[in-house]
């Protein structure tokens, strides 16, 4: 079976999109827009298709970088290969990712 | 060859098809100028919603809808039918698009004074405006004179990552080629303005993108809906969206990576060339209508997937498009049984076999063919047209 591949868009994005659904220990292939691989990545968690892989060790209260901008701050460490999504970011504009409305 | 075979009009402008067109100046003679088109063979009725009933900004953008029309390039000539009570006569409508289009001819029921009268004089001056049409010939023009408009729709985490940059990667082509690119729908900026704004041009333009988001906020705000707070939908964040920011750039994506040039009204002509944002609706049919008014000669439909993608006539929304043909990109691989409904499938990004590059140069080879005369999957397949919807915001009295 060939290898998962996730994609970054940006190539100063700390986040990959994964194009399939991905169990923990698979190992990645991180491809850019030109389909070109730039690098392998171990999952650390379950990600479900179409959601996003962190590409680093991601500090608390730093920025997600999804298409070269931030789309978010992390709620938490977020150690590299994880699942980031609403459960460990939050945004910056909007409320319905924030904690207050989870609560 | 570099650049497309095209009409070029007296004006200047190029066309990329050469319509024969009635246009009603109001509602009220929707069927009369319909009866007009059916007895002239070639030629299209563009019926629409314009009624007495508007009022202000609503009236003025229903006014530049109508010039804007009548100016498309792609129409070849035009007869303008009016009743002589409504509040953009015939006449003058017919006056303001012979600015740019000689082409024009207008005929009215309170200067025909029957109705069976105006049939024929209507009829009559149809025919002539016809004549000339078949005399035309495609010349070659360049990339530069065209003027394309994008919208996305079923759109999920996989457009951010397949259709959407595709259109991105052929608008960065166009406006590289010294062309014009327009895309519209200023709630989907919401979360995202600021991201967009640092691409603008100077800093007017960056105040009137971000005074355009806020108005749509303030809108937004009246009818007592958070947008932040309900942003995005529990069905974006099951798709793998987290954040109403990472939603709104997944479709501000589709712009490419230009400056931005300047912001638009509903249906305004860009002034220059390069990267523009129209001010308006999310609504398909209203918004394809805006920017085919704004002088668009094609229009680019990128979709995402799953059930929309499925509605095979719905990415065409005939309304406008019968004179402004439209390329629909398909982006999801679950929806790849479809493909043979869209112009351009870019689900094999998905399944890392073919590049974001790969797809958006076909897009732009796609939109080149098009502009020469090649029909798009709509204009091979669509028979279904309604009537143009022209966006109103405002009390409809």
């Amino acid at each position: 079976m060939p290898m998962k591949t996730c994609i970054i868009i940006n190539e100063s994005d700390n986040v990959a999109t994964v194009l399939s659904t991905v169990a923990v220990n698979d190992l990645l292939s991180v491809l850019d827009t030109g389909m070109h691989e730039i690098g392998l990545i171990r999952a650390t968690t379950v990600i479900p298709f179409g959601h996003k892989i962190s590409l680093g060790n991601i500090p608390k209260g730093s920025g997600i970088i999804k298409f070269g901008e931030i789309i978010g701050l992390t709620r938490d460490y977020i150690p590299i290969g994880s699942h980031v999504h609403v459960h460990n970011v939050q945004s910056i504009m909007g409320t319905a990712g924030k904690p207050d409305r989870s609560a | 060859m570099n650049g497309f075979m095209g009409y070029r009009r007296k004006s200047g402008s190029v066309g990329i098809r050469n319509h024969v067109v009635v246009l009603p100046t109001i509602g009220c003679a929707n069927e009369v100028a319909d009866r007009i088109s059916r007895m002239v063979p070639g030629t299209i009725v563009l019926t629409h919603n314009h009624a007495c009933i508007r009022l202000g900004k609503d009236a003025e953008r229903a006014r530049s809808t109508l010039f804007g029309i009548g100016r498309n390039p792609n129409v070849y000539s035009i007869l303008v039918v009016g009743l002589g009570c409504e509040p953009i006569k015939a006449r003058e409508l017919a006056e303001g698009i012979s600015l740019e289009n000689p082409n024009v001819g207008y005929v009215s029921l309170d200067e025909s004074g029957k109705y069976e009268r105006l049939i024929e004089d209507g009829v009559t001056a149809l025919k002539a405006l016809a004549l000339g049409a078949s005399e035309e010939s495609r010349v070659h023009c360049d990339i530069s004179e065209l003027t394309i408009g994008i919208k996305c729709g079923g759109s999920g985490s996989v457009s951010a990552i397949s259709s959407n940059p595709s259109v991105g990667f052929a608008a960065d082509m166009i406006v590289n080629q010294g062309g014009t690119v327009i895309f519209t729908e200023t709630a989907e900026l919401i979360g995202a303005e600021q991201m967009l704004a640092k691409r603008a041009c100077c800093g007017k333009v960056h105040d009137n993108l971000l005074a355009a988001v806020q108005g749509m906020r303030d809108e937004i705000e009246k009818f007592g809906v958070d947008i932040l707070g309900s942003e995005p939908t529990q069905g974006n964040i099951l798709s793998g969206l987290t954040t109403i920011e990472e939603k709104s750039l997944g479709a501000i994506i589709k712009s490419g990576t230009s400056p931005l040039m300047g912001v638009l009204e509903y249906a305004q002509k860009p002034r220059s060339k390069g990267l523009f944002f129209m001010d308006g609706t999310t609504q398909a049919s209203q918004l394809f209508l805006g920017m085919a008014s704004s002088g668009a000669q094609i229009q680019i439909f990128s979709f995402g997937g799953g059930l929309p993608a499925r509605f095979r006539g719905l990415p065409s929304y005939p309304p406008g498009l019968r004179i402004v043909p439209v390329l629909k990109v398909l982006g999801s691989s679950d929806d790849e049984d479809e493909k043979a409904h869209f112009d351009i499938y870019a689900g094999d990004i998905l399944k890392s076999q073919e590049s974001i590059q790969s797809v958006g140069s076909r897009l732009f080879d796609a939109i080149v063919a098009t502009a020469s005369g090649q029909f798009t999957h709509s204009e091979k397949n669509q028979d279904y047209h309604e009537m143009l919807q022209i966006y109103a915001n405002g009390l409809l009295m």
